[in-house]
């Protein structure tokens, strides 16, 4: 009985003590766009023609997305930023994400425009594109009205010392066997809460807007259309992120 | 096979020491050492008090006033174990329909626990707003037509209350701006989250218990979520601004059905909200930023967080 006794408590303690050691991991991260089509956002037809999207830095951590104070120290780090081509399908290189094994939990990342306790204000990085956490190119089309668009989004972190997206819930384990990191993007869903319809010229006398119309319209910071696609971007359709072992 | 007596008393005693009671009480690790503990609900005072205007930290920033005239919820399952002790368990399962505008002013006393383990630290904490029933206990503070209310609507959480600002400007969909200086809301919300690993805001999670004497624990719920610019609460600004713009009828209130036509881009700058660590799904409305105010309102002790959270609807 007493060896029984001591053949289980052995095994207990060593189930117990047996967690796989941390080791340092490596492995590149790639990003990936969807082909150019046309969706719909809030009734109209929209087509881009560029959507390019300035990424990183990205900090993996394993606590909980909505308590993004307590990740002092990530579990793995994207240290560096790129530019990502978000209307092209195939692989990008964007860099290298080092840190441990472990599990990941939550992400906080920027959009190429970062804000360090050592920045005195909001700084662009080198990849963002024209300066800029985006840029956003194409038409949409309604009832006979077409509208041309570009914009410059600009994603800035809240404060100094934090990111712009401060915590995202992310599922993946990272280990020696881990081959990559996909970050994966849809430009398609930025544009999901963009009132098309108030860009359109509307009479001083308050009646319906003329129709058709083609207008150009820069959708620049302060505007409603820009505060649509940065809300899109920091809360409801940031990008995936995907750990894959090697085949 | 027939259990023997010894078997069926063996059971029943593992039975007792695993599930707790309402006045439940701890094993010991093997000392002696015990104490007792009194479990309060608090409510943060802009609960009872509102929040004004100004520039300090927890002032509405946007010139506005909120004042609350009902604040019910149902609140219940409290539990802390020890991450050191299996044995130890406190359970009080009950729910309650409280009104948090009438708690006394000592303090609202949940549950006590007697004979408490004080050997270890009871470090997992946790608690829930969930939907009532009608097996949520009324409280004597909450009259029936409330407690009705709660039960036959599922609700976890009910408030009603008011903005005003003599200068104020109601802008649905973020134009066509009119004077507006009150806009009332009445909001029922039946959303269950269950908030754990709560702690005090320094030191350890959960409590450590007085041996031979008695430990205040304090589960806290707070009243100005609805008004925060950032789910990053140490750096978040309080405005109101937004709820005057989601008054889409001009009628002076917002319900419910308003904030669900109120898309989210329309009323929340991003010059001045970062919604990105929103606990809970996505936030394309303002009533999915008004629900998921409700998720945050847990905290321990006073203003400690409770660092995990589970949805329960």
């Amino acid at each position: 009985m007493r060896n029984v006794l001591s053949l289980v408590l052995t095994g207990l303690l060593g189930w117990g003590c047996a967690q796989p050691p941390q080791q340092r991991v490596s492995f590149p991260l790639v990003g990936r766009g969807v082909a150019a089509g046309t969706f719909t956002a809030r009734g109209w037809e929209v087509t881009l023609t560029t959507a390019r999207l300035g990424l990183g830095p990205a900090y993996f951590c394993v606590t909980q997305a909505d308590k993004p104070e307590l990740c002092e120290t990530p579990l793995v780090e994207w240290a560096a930023t790129a530019t990502l081509d978000a209307l092209s399908p195939v692989d990008q290189p964007l860099g290298e994400i080092t840190g441990i094994s472990g599990e990941i939990r939550s992400v906080q990342f920027d959009y190429a425009i970062t804000w360090f306790n050592t920045q005195q204000e909001p700084s662009a990085t080198a990849a963002a594109p024209d300066g800029h956490s985006a840029v956003l190119a194409g038409t949409a089309r309604k009832d006979g009205n077409i509208i041309h668009f570009h914009a410059s989004v600009d994603v800035l972190p809240y404060s100094q010392g934090q990111r712009a997206v401060l915590g995202m819930p992310v599922s993946a384990t990272v280990d020696t066997q881990t081959a990559r990191m996909v970050g994966l993007v849809d430009p398609s869903t930025w544009f999901a809460q963009v009132n098309f319809d108030a860009l359109l010229a509307t009479p001083g006398d308050g009646g319906p807007p003329p129709s058709p119309q083609e207008i150009f319209v820069e959708l620049g910071p302060g505007s409603s259309a820009h505060n649509a696609l940065v809300l899109q971007l920091t809360v409801n359709q940031r990008p995936a992120f995907v750990a894959e072992p090697a085949p | 096979m027939k259990r023997s007596p010894g078997v069926v008393l063996l059971f029943a005693g593992v039975a007792l020491g695993c599930t707790g009671t309402s006045n439940g009480s701890s094993t010991s690790s093997g000392g002696t050492a015990t104490g007792r503990v009194q479990l309060f609900l608090e409510a943060e005072e802009n609960v009872t008090a509102g929040l004004v205007p100004g520039t300090a930290d927890e002032n509405i920033k946007d010139g506005w006033t909120v004042t609350y005239s009902r604040f019910l919820v149902n609140i219940g399952d409290f539990e802390a174990t020890q991450s050191a002790n299996a044995a130890g368990h406190l359970h009080a399962h009950e729910y309650r329909v409280l009104n948090l505008q009438a708690l006394p002013a000592s303090g609202y006393v949940w549950e006590t626990f007697e004979n408490v383990d004080a050997n270890q630290a009871w470090d997992r904490v946790s608690y829930a707003l969930d939907r009532a029933t009608a097996a949520s206990i009324r409280d004597p503070g909450v009259d029936q037509a409330d407690y009705d209310r709660m039960v036959q609507n599922g609700y976890s959480l009910y408030v009603e209350g008011s903005i005003t600002n003599p200068a104020g400007m109601a802008c649905p969909r973020g134009t066509s701006c009119v004077a507006r200086t009150q806009v009332d809301f009445r909001w029922g919300f039946d959303t269950g989250t269950r908030f754990s690993d709560c702690g005090p805001e320094e030191g350890v999670l959960g409590f450590s218990v007085t041996a031979g004497g008695t430990t205040a624990v304090k589960p806290t719920l707070h009243g100005d979520h609805w008004w925060f610019t950032t789910y990053a609460h140490d750096v978040s600004e309080r405005r109101a601004q937004w709820l005057a713009n989601c008054d889409l009828n001009g009628d002076g209130e917002v319900t419910t059905a308003e904030l669900e036509q109120t898309v989210a881009a329309d009323v929340f700058d991003t010059a001045i909200y970062n919604l990105s660590g929103a606990p809970a799904g996505a936030i394309n409305t303002a009533l999915d930023f008004a629900r998921t105010a409700t998720r945050t309102l847990g905290h321990f002790q006073g203003d400690g967080e409770c660092e995990g959270m589970q949805i329960l609807h």
